[in-house]
């Protein structure tokens, strides 16, 4: 897996840059528009049926943070999978095994592997000492007003970043499935998500999680059934009609380009099945993978769902539960995107979302009949109503973590020194959920048509890098104090925020502006280029930082190329076409690609006057400092040793007195509804 | 609460089974992943093993973990005598 994950930032991108690729009309046709609309409807009626029932039963703050401890874990394990399933990972993982093959496994993998430190280092610890948020934990043996504070900090940090992203991509995707403006879309999600959060709590929220979570899978497996069964559900038979498929070939060919001159078909087919169709630089891949293993475990609202089970015994049973949903649904991928490549086709899946985003639901589409059957066409509802049914369950999720961060920890813990009436921080929680809600709405209006994948990258890191270090080590080494959790968390997050803020993630004017010039004027005719050899690097920093050369891979010979038209040219030649072409056929085809290349071309110019005369990105740099995607690499480790030495020089004698009970509570978690009384 | 020697025990013997299964959990990962293609030449249920691996089988061994661990600790829960009604 380390040569894995680079695709979390990616699908998240291929996620937001989606809406540019579809007119405003959606993937569902306007006369089966009703149809989508009916399953959304049906979907909302049954998850505010639950919401009604959840306010009736909510009122200390137990129910409402922890769903009074009264979630069993299988129920809890369907809604830990059903947080964990974002519509990132679920649409875009089989989108990335359609048109990657292997490579696409790989982010399946990564996720899942996350979830294994969780268990084993993180969850039941922290079930066993929490109360209702990560504060509580690091407040146990540490002074609770600082370390609430820096916590809380780092948690609405974590969530807004997340949350502006899941805001985002959800608007988006709703905008690409069914043609909803962009803003009404997230206005729609936001308000839902709110409802849901502000009157059922934790356990409204539990409950959408375990709805949402069930339909995945139930659509999951009806699609697998259709495409697996042609082939008397044999799993060799099947791959090898993958390989043999000539539209996977062809996507293949297309990836390799020069090198798939001399391979046959079958040896193309093959290659969908192997390594390296998508994924480069192997530091970068290392750095992400090492935010999202320890990210995930860092999760505020990963974390959350752990409070809400009764007993020890029961976290176990939630984790192996979430564990066989997640790796049995991705399991199930594999056939929803090798069955995407070959029903579908990659050419098709990436015609209608650049990021393959697209390919379950257009399987089902066409597992149900075609664009042009009623059938066909409510498997892609029942599809476009899971996925937003996915994306307003997270979020929920997300905003919950971040209320409770800011009504439970600063508000009640730090404001009114733990001294509230229940009813007090129960009406916080429902204000801190209102605040957070419409923060949550306006921030992904604004950021309409903004690159954000890097905010999820970021939302990782930093939970990596700052809520990590602190909550393993306050669990897990005696010395660990007050000073060392705040020097740590303050450390990692900064660290984190910083080197994303100077790498290649931010958009940095001069290299855009270069780029739609050259869509725009196309490229002139290259010379034949000799191979050149692979160079050293002159140390591991320069891989890290542009202070001195990287090493550079060795290049192929180049042949000579003819000079690219660039769009104005195209859009010349094309017009031309068209008022010569008298064929109706012809025309229509024509009137397509200019359609396309007139877009590309206002992209560009679009591009260029938004950039004009601007040199440097947001920060004042003309290109990156750090080169990296990903921080992880280097702010984690600086988190955990920020951690150590804030400790070492703090001193904290009652941290280690504390140690022995907090060692005795970690084991067995007896007294942790006691401790969330007082 | 003071710590008892059988909270000491307990805690020991959790520590250890953890470090064990995140091994298991190492080795179905990272090695797998490095060394795909030379997996590739073995075959398992008509895969290449290191294809199904990736597809199929890590992810089979996660849950295999999981569950292996959760079994194990609810039995030492009951045997320390620290389960939770």
């Amino acid at each position: 897996m380390t040569k894995t994950l680079n695709k979390l930032a990616l699908s998240a991108a291929a996620l937001l840059a989606s809406g540019s690729a579809l007119a405003a009309t959606g993937a569902v046709a306007d006369e089966f528009k009703w149809m989508t609309f009916a399953v959304f409807g049906v979907i909302i009626a049954i998850t505010m049926g639950i919401t009604y029932w959840a306010a009736k039963h909510t009122h200390t703050t137990s129910e409402f943070y922890a769903a009074g401890r009264s979630v069993s874990g299988i129920q809890n394990g369907w809604a830990i999978a059903g947080d964990y399933l974002s519509a990132a990972s679920f649409l875009g993982i089989a989108g990335l095994i359609s048109l990657y093959g292997y490579d696409g496994f790989m982010y399946s993998v990564g996720w899942l592997v996350a979830y294994i430190t969780v268990l084993l280092v993180i969850a039941e610890p922290c079930r066993n000492i929490g109360k209702f948020t990560m504060g509580d934990i690091l407040a146990f043996r540490n002074e609770p007003k600082k370390v609430k504070t820096v916590a809380a900090l780092s948690t609405i940090t974590v969530s807004t970043f997340y949350l502006t992203a899941q805001m985002v991509g959800g608007g988006v995707l709703i905008k690409t499935l069914i043609g909803i403006d962009y803003e009404i879309s997230v206005i729609g999600v936001g308000i839902l998500m709110l409802a849901y959060v502000v009157f059922g709590g934790m356990k409204a929220t539990t409950w959408v999680q375990i709805i949402k979570a069930g339909l995945l899978v139930t659509a999951s497996i009806l699609l697998v059934m259709f495409v697996w069964m042609p082939y008397g559900f044999s799993l060799p038979d099947y791959l090898q009609a993958v390989a043999g498929d000539t539209k996977v070939q062809a996507q293949v060919a297309k990836l390799l380009g020069d090198k798939a001159t001399t391979m046959t078909a079958a040896e193309l087919g093959q290659r969908f099945l192997e390594p390296g169709l998508f994924l480069k630089s192997p530091i970068d891949q290392i750095s992400l993978g090492m935010a999202l293993v320890l990210g995930t475990a860092g999760m505020p609202h990963i974390l959350m769902r752990f409070f809400t089970v009764p007993t020890a015994q029961a976290a176990r049973l939630s984790v192996i539960w979430a564990m066989a949903i997640i790796g049995g649904f991705y399991v199930l991928t594999l056939f929803l995107g090798t069955g995407a490549a070959m029903l579908v086709g990659p050419a098709k899946i990436a015609a209608v979302d650049a990021g393959g985003n697209m390919a379950g639901p257009l399987l089902a589409q066409y597992l149900g009949g075609g664009e042009n059957s009623m059938l066909g066409n409510f498997f892609l509802a029942f599809v476009a109503a899971v996925a937003f049914a996915t994306i307003v369950a997270v979020v929920a999720g997300l905003v919950l973590a971040a209320a409770s961060a800011m009504a439970h920890d600063i508000y009640v813990g730090v404001i009114r020194g733990d001294h509230a009436t229940p009813q007090e921080q129960v009406v916080a929680a429902r204000v801190a959920s209102v605040i957070v809600g419409i923060m949550a709405i306006t921030v992904g209006i604004m950021a309409k048509g903004q690159n954000v994948a890097h905010l999820v990258a970021l939302a990782f890191a930093v939970a990596a890098s700052s809520n990590l270090p602190a909550v393993f080590l306050t669990l897990y080494w005696k010395k660990c104090n007050t000073g060392g959790i705040i020097a740590g968390m303050l450390v990692g997050a900064i660290t984190a925020i910083a080197l994303v803020m100077v790498s290649p993630n931010m958009t940095y004017p001069q290299a855009v502006i270069k780029a739609a010039q050259k869509v725009i004027e196309g490229e002139p005719a290259s010379e034949a280029k000799p191979a050149v050899e692979a160079k050293p690097g002159e140390g591991f920093t320069c891989e890290l930082f542009a202070v001195c050369k990287k090493a550079e891979p060795a290049k192929h010979a180049e042949l000579a190329k003819p000079a690219k038209p660039g769009t104005r040219e195209k859009l010349v030649t094309l017009q031309a076409r068209l008022d010569a072409a008298t064929d109706e056929a012809e025309k229509k085809t024509i009137q397509g690609d200019l359609e396309k290349v007139k877009k590309a071309h206002d992209k560009a110019e679009g591009d260029l006057k938004k950039f004009d005369g601007q040199t440097t990105s947001m920060v004042g740099l003309e290109k990156p400092f750090f080169l990296l995607k990903n921080p992880g690499l280097i702010s984690i480790p600086l988190g955990f040793l920020a951690v150590i030495i804030g400790s070492l020089l703090y001193r904290d004698q009652r941290a280690e007195d504390m140690w022995d009970e907090l060692y005795v509570r970690q084991n067995t978690g007896i007294h942790a509804e006691a401790a969330s009384a007082h | 609460m003071p710590l008892s020697k059988t909270h000491q025990e307990y805690w020991n013997k959790n520590l250890r089974m953890t470090a064990a299964l995140l091994l298991v959990w190492f080795l179905a990962t990272f090695p797998v992943i490095w060394f795909v293609r030379d997996l590739n030449i073995l075959s398992f249920l008509g895969f290449p093993l290191g294809f199904y691996m990736a597809a199929q089988g890590s992810l089979i061994i996660y849950v295999a973990v999981v569950w292996f661990y959760a079994r194990y600790m609810n039995k030492l829960d009951k045997k320390h005598g620290v389960a939770e009604e």
